[in-house]
This record gives structure tokens, sequence and C-alpha cells, in this order.
């Protein structure tokens, strides 16, 4: 087997055979390839050879490789720091929510009961200053109006499932 | 014209390694079914005889473990063999240590799942393997990654650690041998 004087073309041989050149390169080899028995013999000898190392090639166990892989790392729940703002209109929501349960309440007291004590609802429960909400208080009651965002709309979503975290020290 | 090779696609391998880190675990499937033979192969011709398979899953866990440093503009490919042949080498170092024989590749028996039947072409298959053992280690590296790759010089380079200059001339000297071989 001989080798083509056109040293630069032959060097492109491998690549040719593999489908890496360039539309215009390719068309160049192509031609030549077409027109040089020296090269017709190496392409032959290139395809030969790359189909005999790869049958030698042992297989693999691609579902064994994949189960052993290291978890992907998941997108980090995102961390949302309320801003003023955001606060003051929790804290206006939860004074809505008090006066509501506190009305109810006066409904219920003034209401004659015939089925003696009614228990009083957790939520009702809630005493003290709106304004010394703790961060939980805060945290349940913006999953609260999530629900209410959540419920289906003709609009479409707009960034309402929020996957709200909050931040310490956010007071 | 040859046939454009769909494994050179780095912008579908650069989607599939970002879907992979947003969670989607099918995504580590199909890089591994993409690249998994190829690393294998690499990994034989580099004289592993066992734990082929081994070899080619801690390249696997290792790539993925750091993936995140993988540049996208590399070939990942690229980027797993030179995993792989670092694993090779370890291995053979720690085999060396211990006094154990370091597993070359000699002239491979038929497989059973060969696919050529003929006793014709097992015998050309035979002859091209032969010629290719007979290869220096790094002839037979950089040849294979050449041949049933189609790398670029400038690729072997980067997995043998060598230059595209060296890699050029190296695979010149092995066509010739593996040439001389089979004309004898
Ligand atoms: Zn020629």
């Amino acid at each position: 087997m001989r080798d083509c004087a056109n040293g630069e073309l032959r060097d492109l041989l491998p690549d040719w055979v593999h489908g890496r050149l360039d539309a215009d390169r390719a068309r160049q080899v192509a031609t030549h390839v077409a027109c040089c028995s020296d090269c017709v013999e190496e392409v032959a000898l290139l395809r030969d050879l790359a189909a005999s190392l790869t049958a030698a090639a042992p297989r693999v166990d691609i579902a064994a490789i994949v189960a052993a892989l290291p978890k992907p790392p998941r997108a980090r729940p995102r961390v949302i720091e309320l801003r003023w703002y955001q606060r003051t209109q929790v804290r206006a929501a939860a004074v809505l929510l008090f006066m509501a349960g506190a009305t109810t309440m006066a409904v219920i007291n003034r209401t004659p009961s015939t089925a003696g004590d009614l228990p009083m609802p957790a939520a009702i429960g809630f005493a003290g200053g709106v304004s010394d909400l703790s961060e939980g208080d805060l945290q349940s009651l913006l999953k609260e109006m999530e629900k209410l965002d959540a419920t289906p709309s003709a609009e479409p979503e707009g960034g309402t499932a929020i996957s709200v975290e909050l931040a310490e020290g956010g007071t | 014209m040859a046939p454009a090779d769909p494994r050179d696609d780095p912008a579908l391998d650069a989607a599939l390694i970002a879907r992979w880190l947003e969670g989607d675990e099918r995504a580590a499937s199909e890089l591994v079914a993409r690249h998994a033979p190829a690393v294998a192969r690499f990994v034989s011709s580099l004289g592993m005889r066992v734990d082929v398979d081994e070899v080619v899953q801690d390249t696997f866990v290792r790539a993925f473990g750091a993936i995140e440093s993988f540049r996208s503009d590399a070939a990942l490919r690229t980027w797993l063999f030179t995993i792989a042949r670092r694993l090779v080498l370890d291995r053979r170092r720690s085999l060396k240590r211990r006094g154990t024989e370091v597993e070359v590749q000699e002239d491979d028996a038929a497989t059973p799942d060969d696919p050529l039947s003929s006793l014709v072409a097992q015998e050309m298959e035979d002859r091209l393997k032969a010629a290719v053992t007979r290869l220096t280690p790094m002839q037979r590296e950089v040849f294979t990654l050449r041949v049933t790759e189609g790398m670029g010089y400038k690729e072997i380079a980067d997995v043998v650690g060598s230059t595209e200059g060296a890699a050029r001339v190296h695979y010149h000297h092995a066509m010739r041998s593996v040439k001389e071989f089979l004309d004898a």
C-alpha cells in the first residue's frame, strides 16, 4: 500500500471518513479520492480499521453507569426576603383576618346557642398586637394568601406560584 | 460527501448537561448512551483487558461530579477521554506498585458477538487488530483516536497531553507501520 503523494490531502482522510470537514473541504477531498487509487485504498483501510476496532471494544452497561452517577444538583428553593411594604401588606391582611375573626366571635357570642358551648376556632384564639406578629405567623399567613392566588384563573400564570422560604431575621 | 457525525454535537451535549444540572436525570442517560461506547473503545485501546466497564463507569461518575467545571467550549468527549486516560494511568501505577502484571492488550481473540462471520473477514479483522497491537502505546492511542473517533490532532493532543504536531507525527508513523504489516 502506497502513500498518496498529496500529503496535505491524505492528512484529511480520517476527518473526511468521519464527516468532520466543512462542505468545501469535503468536496475537495471527494474529488481527489475519486481519481486517486492510493487514497481509495487508504479510505478503505480507515473504514475497515474503524469497524474492526469498534467491534473489538467491550460492550458497556449504560443503565449500570447511569445508576452509579451522582444525583443532579436540584434547583434550590428561592428565598424571598420580604421588603418593608410586603410586610406591611401581610400585616394589613392579618388585621383584616383578625377583625373578621373578632366580628365572627361577637356574632357567635350574641347568638343564643341551643347546642351548648361552641368550640372556639383556633384561628380566632389569636390575641395580641398585630405588629407583634412573628415570622412564623407571617409565613403561615403568606401561605394562606398563596392558596388564594393558586385558585384557577382565566389569566395566564405570571409567577404566582411562589415557592417561599422566609429569610431569617426579616423583621 | 461523507455523512456528518451525529456524535459531534457540542450544542446537544451542552443542552443535555444543562438539563441534568436542572434535575433532569434522563439527560444523564442520553449523555452516557452517546459517549460510553467511545470511552470503552478508547480505554481498550490503552491496553486495558479487564475492568474496562469499571473504568468507563468511574469516568462518568467523576465527570458528572465535576461537570460544573466543564468548559462548554471544549468537546465533552475529549474531556471524558482525558478523565478515562488518567484513571487508566492511575490503575497502572497502583498495579505496578503492588507488583501485579500490568495488563497490556495482546492480539485479541475473536469475541462471541463478533459482527464479521465469514472466516476470511475474521482473518482480515485479526490482521488489522494485530497491526494496531504492534504499535507503540502512544502511537496506538493516537491512531485509535484518529481512526475510530475521527478526532482532530488538537483534540488528540489534549487527551494524551502532547502537542498537535507530535500527534500528527505519531499518527502518520502508525499508519505507515500498519500498512507495512499488512503488506508483508
Ligand atoms: Zn491521493
